[in-house]
């Protein structure tokens, strides 16, 4: 046999690297070395969608506020290009007011919605308190009301003038509370983002490894100072992600201002940019609208930049096996009830209340509160107009459509995406991954400003359809489908993927037959969210509402803003009532993910 | 005739690696037709990046290789993973969990043949290759009701029902118990020869190399150290290192005080011998490795535990040292002693009959034939 080859002293120490080409040529370089590889192509293709979708609408909002011209329309007829938009939003005294009042109710919400959160997380992953697993349902099951909804139901009880529990607060205690005023925004707010904020937390708690605390214990620390330092400390940077990633939903949250911060004249960011669209008197103006949102995109990107900066990139990806063996619990002793009874007294407020007014409301022909005189007038004529309304069967057409399309739509795009994201191990998927990050950061209010900008330039006969509508949420749900299927393929070994190739598969049969049998289950759970969401998303039908494409919740704004209680309520109830039963869906599909 | 597999100046550098040093730095070797070929080497040596260049799962920063008379990579060119005749075993099996056992191994075939093979003729190429790894019951199975030595033989039917040029397993052993692997370890010797394909297979342990292997390449930090069969490795290692990695060994330093000419013990060849100076007396060492001694060079000399003799009473030869028994293992096969001369301590193993008691003084042999020596 004559195997033996290159004998040791033949052999030169370090071989000289290649030269490395210039910066531009890199990227070409690798890109015609793999020019056969399908890999590439598919990440170009990817890049490509995604520059249109985020980079577009982005680029159309920054040069629309560098823009002044007597239509108020972006590159109208005689535009000069100028500061005059900044300087108009720099110099007016309202501006910084409305910057607090954003700033304020971002914080005092996730103040509100991270005290509940945390309490909950403890007590359900690391007590002993009764029912768990039913309080768990119940502490999440509010995420099926959407924002919109739960605001007109706490305007339905808190209302100064004829809020239920106000009624009741003023015969009692003689108070009233306000629901049109900052504090009222913050506590609809807060409870509002309890369930998300919950879940971010109990699941790194959950993943978190019991016998990290239980060490502390046997060193001969007490429960108190294994919280402190223990749990605590190891908590600390999922617990900066949740309340980082919340503050910035707070700060971007259009459906609060809308409901509670117009009526109240509680100005804040997303509200004034759309006073700017959709003024009550005069022509919109866009420039200044622009401006707005260009501010509100940068509040939003940089805490989450600054943080995804901190902790670096490897982290955000990491999943844990979940095998984590959980720590002793805490015994309660004889608070366990009464805490208990607490958690049941928060549900009722956070669910039940809500759910009960907006039911109340429905079967009456006019709100006025509750009381005798309202008990006789019960009936469901309401229910009957509603539903034999063709504008509303419309809508209802309309926003099915628009869901199981924008579903769609993300979640493939999603998962090729994210395919790359995680497989390819090119130095320039981080501008994918950027790309796919930034809409996180993009306010849907700004992105539905942006595409309202997109769609008046650009030739493109969709304005006004429902096609628009599902383009911006494709565009803004992208970053909550990415994660998931980042995750997925995170979890999904490659040497799967592998073997088809070393077993002579192409990637496009590698992809049919082995790739996407695999991550079925992720991709029906996260085409299930996405739909969710999509019904949920008030923000982009509205703006980019015509007497066509309008969808419930627009349907919903629309009559709660024209005093039509009735029938808003009656879609409310409805519009919640498949919300929740696809969160139930979700779960059950997301039991069954392995295969 | 054209070997099977031809590995040129291969190079790799991982590109989110950083400054880290090379993967690879510029491994050559050439496996010959039917060759069982083996990296051995420590944890993150550079064996699984040379064997994923082999298969195309990376693309190497610079080299050649070649598959039989195909060129794979070179400069430019490169082919796909998809398009290498090739099978492959991997260490955590990636048997797809969605697939039955039996469309497991049926799938490379469906990825080969141009034309659709008939159904019958698929059908019984599948099932031979799961009778040959005695698998043919567990056809109808998802591969996830296997166990784990069953899915590595499934994983290793997925690899061969093409028949491909070449096999590349990449520690296919490592994640089965240790009673499984001797097992496997023994089935896997009898496929390969009895199927003739040439393999090349990744291991850190070196029971594993030495037992398959035709040829033995052993890697450090991302070069090939040594080349060569199983009993050149073990008995004529060229470097402390490669000593160390494929068997146990004890160390001893000394100083040369003489060179000169010896017969080897069969008589034929002459060859280098030199007498060194130890902390434990002088010590003859017949090496071919120590033509390069000079006198006065320090060097080590590596023994093999099992080399080293253990006497209660003086045989009367060279090499011979009075020691203490200080430790005495009874293993079964063997019993494992540690013994002590002076302020050496010496692993010797010795047949399970042997019985020296703790604390016993022995005569220690190091036979002069079984010394190698390293120049340090
Ligand atoms: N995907 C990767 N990215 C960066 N470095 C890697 C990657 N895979 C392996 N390496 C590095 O390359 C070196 C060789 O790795 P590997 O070939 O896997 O070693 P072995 O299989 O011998 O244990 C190691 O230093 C390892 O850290
Ligand atoms: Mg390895």
């Amino acid at each position: 046999m004559t195997a033996v080859e290159a004998p040791p002293a033949e052999r030169v120490p370090e071989p000289a690297p290649p030269p490395r080409p210039p910066w531009y040529l890199r990227g070409l370089d690798t890109l015609m070395a793999r020019r056969l590889q399908g890999r590439t192509v598919l990440a170009i293709v990817a890049v490509v969608i995604l520059l249109y979708l985020v980079l577009a609408p982005l680029f159309l909002l920054g040069s629309t506020s560098f823009q002044t011209n007597n239509d108020n329309l972006p590159f109208a007829k005689g535009t000069k290009w100028n500061f005059a938009n900044y300087r108009a939003v720099f110099t007016h005294g309202s501006t910084y007011t409305i910057l607090g009042n954003t700033l304020v109710f971002a914080l005092g919400s996730l103040a509100v919605a991270g005290v509940i959160a945390l309490a909950f997380a403890w007590l359900l992953e690391r007590s002993n308190i009764p029912c768990r697993s039913v309080l768990f349902v119940l502490v999440i099951a509010p995420s099926g009301m959407p924002l919109l909804i739960s605001s007109i139901a706490w305007s339905l009880l808190l209302n100064p003038t004829n809020g239920v529990v106000n009624q009741v607060l003023d015969t009692v205690l003689g108070v009233k509370f306000n629901a049109y005023s900052l504090p009222g925004m913050i506590f609809v707010m807060g409870i509002g983002m309890v369930p998300l904020t919950f879940l971010l937390i109990v699941g790194s708690l959950r993943a978190m490894n019991g016998s990290l605390e239980d060490a502390a214990t046997t060193s001969g620390a007490s429960g108190v100072t294994t919280l402190r330092k223990v749990t605590l400390p190891l908590l600390t940077p999922a617990l900066l992600a949740a309340f980082v990633y919340q503050f910035v939903t707070a700060v971007k949250d259009f459906d609060v201002p809308l409901i509670l911060g117009l009526p109240g004249h509680v100005n804040t960011l997303s509200l004034e940019i759309y006073n700017n669209t959709n003024p009550p008197v005069g022509v919109p103006s866009y420039g200044r609208a622009s401006t707005y949102g260009f501010f509100l995109f940068l509040l939003a990107l940089v805490p989450l930049v600054v943080y995804n900066r901190a902790i670096g990139s490897r982290g955000r990806y990491a999943t844990l096996s979940g095998r984590a063996r959980r720590p002793v619990r805490v015994n309660l002793g004889r608070w366990r009830w009464a805490i208990f009874a607490g958690c049941i007294g928060y549900v009722c407020i956070a669910l039940l209340l809500p759910l009960f007014i907006l039911v109340w409301t429905s079967l009456q022909p006019f709100y006025s509160g509750i009381n005798v005189a309202a008990w006789n007038r019960l009936n469901t004529a309401g229910w009957n107009n509603t539903f034999n309304d063709p504008n509303v069967i419309h809508a209802m057409k309309n926003t099915l459509i628009v869901g199981a399309v924008t579903a769609a739509v993300t979640m493939v795009l999603s998962a090729f995406i994210s395919w790359v994201i995680v497989r390819a191990r090119s130095r320039s998927v981080w501008l994918l991954d950027m790309l796919a990050f930034i809409p996180h950061a993009i306010p849907s209010i700004v992105l539905g400003l942006s595409l309202l900008l997109v769609y008046l330039v650009l030739p493109v006969p969709i304005y006004g359809t429902i096609w628009i509508i599902v383009i911006g949420q494709a565009t803004l749900f992208t970053s909550l489908g990415t994660r998931l299927m980042s995750a997925a393929f995170a979890q999904m070994q490659v040497g799967l993927e592998e073997a088809a190739a070393t077993s002579g598969a192409p990637l496009r049969r590698t992809w049919f037959r082995v790739i996407a049998p695999l991550i079925r289950a992720p991709f029906a759970n996260g085409y299930l969210l996405v739909f969710m969401a999509s019904m949920q998303n008030l923000t982009i039908p509205l703006l980019l509402a015509s007497p066509t494409n309008t969808v419930m919740s627009a349907m919903i704004y629309q009559k709660w803003n024209y005093g039509l209680t009735t029938e808003a309520t009656v879609m409310c109830v409805t519009l919640t009532a498949i919300t929740i039963t696809l969160a139930v869906l979700v779960r059950g599909v997301g039991g069954k993910a392995d295969v | 005739m054209v070997a099977a597999i031809e590995v040129r100046s291969l190079h790799h550098r991982y590109a989110g690696a950083g400054d880290h040093p090379a993967a690879i730095n510029d491994v050559s070797f050439v496996v010959e037709e039917n060759q069982f070929f083996t990296l051995l080497g420590p944890s993150g040596c550079g064996k699984t990046t040379t064997l994923r260049c082999i298969a195309g799962l990376e693309r190497p920063t610079s080299g050649e290789i070649r598959l039989g008379d195909v060129v794979v990579v070179s400069g430019r060119h490169f082919v796909p993973t998809h398009k290498r005749d090739i099978g492959m075993v991997f260490q955590d099996y990636a048997v797809w969990p969605h697939m039955t056992v039996f469309e497991n191994v049926a799938f490379p075939l469906r990825m080969t043949s141009r034309r659709r093979m008939r159904a019958s003729e698929l059908r019984g190429k599948v099932m031979s290759t799961l009778e040959l790894m005695g698998m043919e019951r567990f056809e109808k199975r998802r591969a996830t009701q296997l166990s784990g030595g069953q899915q590595q033989r499934l994983s290793l039917a997925r690899a061969l029902v093409r028949e491909p040029q070449v096999l590349l397993l990449d520690e296919p052993l490592s994640s089965l118990d240790a009673r499984l692997r001797s097992r496997m370890r023994a089935e896997l010797r009898r496929i390969q020869r009895q199927l003739g394909v040439t393999t090349v297979f990744v291991t850190h342990d070196q029971v594993e190399a030495l037992s398959l292997s035709n040829m033995i390449a052993v890697m450090n930090d991302g070069d090939i150290v040594q080349l060569g069969r199983p009993r050149d490795l073990y008995f004529r290692p060229q470097t402390q290192f490669v000593g160390n990695l494929v068997g146990a060994a004890n160390l001893v330093h000394g100083r040369v005080i003489s060179v000169d000419e010896a017969d080897d013990e069969d008589g034929t060849p002459v060859v280098r011998a030199a007498t060194l100076e130890t902390t434990f007396g002088t010590l003859r060492v017949t090496d071919p490795s120590a033509e390069q001694m000079r006198v006065g060079a320090e060097c080590s000399v590596l023994v093999r535990p099992e080399s080293v003799i253990l006497h209660s009473e003086s045989p009367e030869r060279e090499n011979v040292f009075i020691g203490r028994v200080e430790l005495a293992l009874f293993v079964g096969e063997a019993v494992d002693h540690e013994v002590s001369i002076g302020e050496l301590m010496l692993n010797a193993r010795a047949a399970s009959v042997t019985r020296f008691r703790r604390e016993e003084k022995v005569f220690v042999e190091l036979p002069a034939s079984s010394c190698v020596v390293f120049a340090e």
